[in-house]
């Protein structure tokens, strides 16, 4: 029998457009297809073993594709063809709004409201509908620093009707060349604080609650409990895991963004049954390796552009419309000008989104451990030495020798005097440089990469006595040398 | 998979806009003819609009196509020497990007154009293709020619 196949279709037969096949049944058919062309199986069949979907057998005019007529007889002279069934539909359920039509329905907007958001209603889009479900929102910010910034900012801008803004900091000078959210006269205040004020002069009407406490595995579920969506502006591994898997957990969809030196990433997290942070990154990179934003640095308006993204997905989210970032990680690099998003998948091992998750409990599960901030059991504890310590017995001028483990551009900012450079990497390869005699202290921006620093060292061999300068540098600050500061 | 150069004809460009204007806010849909070449360009030359079978209720985020029909074109095309390319359709009031059902009945081989279109009229047209049955959906750039 002569099978004539669609041009749709032919990828599979070798770009065949006619099959001579034995049998007079369609059963006898599809057996010789795929006995002739094996390859072609995958292509008709899909993992059940049932027709794809987009399969069809027409024998003259009729369709035949169900299986109940596959063993009927076919006259010799049918014309039999495969063709496909094209089909599809415009997305649905990326539309749906996490905030439900009843919670819509039960608010309303009065007339100031209706001059104040006038550039959202003339959006087709969002409109009175769009603006209403705004207004229902409950919305977590974590984080009020250079992400918490614009993120708090534009969401109280927009109307969203309940923020809760929690930080556990203070606003300190530091803070002030990028998180814009606070002003000079709220140094020493707590961030939290500062940005209800903010808000509450953006927008009278927006309920804000204010949180001055450190999010953690006991407090994390009360944080964020009740609310409709969760957006991460913190800067540390342990609580980005932490503040995942309690949204997993409680099924609160997750805005992740995290920003580093000149570059941004953004995502759509725990939505809908979409890829968690453990699915895209199953654990953070050893301490020490990768410094914080508070280490590392970050260009100014960088929390602006990546902050602006979370509050725009945060927006979508909340009215429903267009592509979210849910199962997609935008990375923006603002020194070349490009941004690109790689696609992510939910991974079903996950230990707290997979089919069969380990952690079903914050509380259960150690972050400090995982993070590797604990100290290992296996591995010699470093011998820390407090910043007065130091102090002192560079004043007894005691034999010591002081190794500067930062990069070049650090030590451009605050220069420790007398000190033997060796950025960490060319630690090893440089050990003859040290004299296993006399007392080493290892300094750094924050007092983790010495740390490393002399594990690193003890692991290449080197015998002599090392000290962690702890808190590093940042601790030192406050102290003061008897011979005019020290040249700090 | 290495990425396609694909040239589409500007008057199917307006084909496709115009179809998906004039069936909105239903949904459009047609096949799109054209030539293979070697080198790895594919010039999209006739787009022909296509009944959706879907009814009135469903017509609105749904198409569906009459195989008999396809072949029907198909097969008229052929015999001018035109190759079948893929599919367009639209997605009425929502973004030019592959729904999960697109993804599902999506046959391999063919390429996949998506006009949005929205009231004031067509937004964006975006196109992908699944190379083979186990390959990922890749998105391919075109470019407009007369």
């Amino acid at each position: 029998m002569k099978i004539i196949i669609s041009a749709t279709l032919r990828s599979f037969f070798g770009r065949r457009d006619e099959i001579e096949i034995k049998g007079n049944t369609i059963k006898d058919i599809l057996t010789g297809l795929t006995d002739e062309y094996p390859e072609s199986a995958k292509g008709l069949y899909d993992e059940d073993g049932s027709l794809r979907p987009f399969i069809r057998i027409f024998v003259n005019g009729e369709d035949r594709t169900g299986k109940s007529s596959h063993e009927e007889g076919i006259p010799e002279d049918a014309e039999i063809l495969l063709l496909p069934l094209i089909a599809g539909g415009a997305p649905e359920d990326e539309r749906k709004s996490i905030i439900s039509d009843e919670r819509r329905k039960a608010v309303a907007l009065d007339d100031k409201e209706i001059e104040r958001y006038e550039k959202h209603l003339l959006l087709r889009d969002i409109g009175v509908k769009g603006q209403k479900r705004i207004k229902a929102a409950r919305v977590v910010v974590i984080g009020a620093g250079a992400l918490g910034s614009p993120v708090i900012q534009y969401l109280a801008a927009a109307g969203v009707g309940t923020i809760k803004v929690v930080d556990f900091d203070m606003v300190a000078i530091s803070n002030l060349g990028s998180q814009v959210i606070h002003g000079t006269r709220d140094i020493k205040r707590p961030k939290a604080a500062s940005a209800k004020d903010t808000i509450k002069n953006i927008n009278r009407d927006t309920e804000v609650i204010a949180e001055n406490i450190k999010v953690d595995a006991q407090t994390i579920i009360s944080v964020i409990e009740g609310f409709d969506l969760v957006i991460d502006c913190t800067d540390n591994y342990k609580t980005r895991y932490l503040i995942n898997d309690a949204c997993v957990l409680l099924g609160i969809p997750l805005v992740f963004g995290a920003i580093y030196q000149y570059e941004g990433q953004v995502s759509v997290l725990a939505k809908d049954k979409g890829p968690c942070l453990r699915c895209l990154f199953p654990s953070p990179p050893p301490p020490g390796i990768v410094p914080t934003c508070a280490e590392g640095g970050t260009i100014s308006p960088l929390g602006g552009i990546i902050g602006s993204i979370q509050a725009n997905e945060a927006l979508k989210l909340i009215i429903g419309i267009g592509e979210t970032l849910s199962g997609k990680l935008l990375s923006v690099d603002t020194l070349g000008l490009r941004s690109n998003i790689v696609k992510v998948k939910r991974n079903c091992s996950c230990p707290v989104c997979g089919d069969k998750p380990a952690i079903t409990e914050v509380v259960d599960f150690d972050y400090e451990d995982f993070c590797g901030l604990k100290e290992d059991d296996g591995e010699l504890p470093v011998e820390g030495l407090a910043s007065e310590e130091l102090a002192r017995r560079i004043e007894r001028k005691e034999p010591l020798t002081i190794v500067d483990v930062r990069e070049p551009y650090e030590r451009a900012i605050r220069r420790f005097p007398d000190a033997l450079v060796i950025p960490i990497g060319q630690l090893v390869r440089r050990q003859k440089e040290l004299n296993p005699e006399i007392d080493t202290v290892f300094i750094c921006k924050e007092g983790k990469r010495s740390i490393l620093a002399i594990n690193t060292l003890r692991e290449a061999g080197y015998k002599g006595v090392m000290y962690n300068l702890k808190g590093g540098l940042d601790a030192m600050r406050d102290i003061i040398f008897s011979n005019e500061a020290g040249g700090l | 998979m290495d990425e396609k150069v694909i040239r589409i004809d500007r008057l199917s460009i307006f084909g496709m806009k115009t179809h998906a204007s004039l069936q909105y806010p239903d949904e459009c849909c047609g096949l799109m003819f054209g030539q293979r070449t070697k080198n790895k360009t594919v010039k999209i030359q006739e787009c022909v609009p296509l009944n959706n079978m879907e009814d009135s209720l469903q017509s609105k985020r749904h198409f569906t196509v009459s195989p008999m029909s396809v072949w029907s074109v198909e097969k008229a095309a052929g015999k001018r020497g035109l190759e079948i390319i893929g599919i367009y359709h639209s997605h009425p009031d929502t973004g030019a990007y592959l729904s999960k059902e697109d993804e599902e009945k999506m046959i391999p081989g063919q390429i996949y154009a998506v006009v949005s279109v929205g009231n004031e009229g067509c937004r964006e047209i975006r196109m992908w293709e699944k190379a083979s049955v186990d390959a990922g959906i890749v998105e391919h750039r075109y470019e407009g020619a007369l």
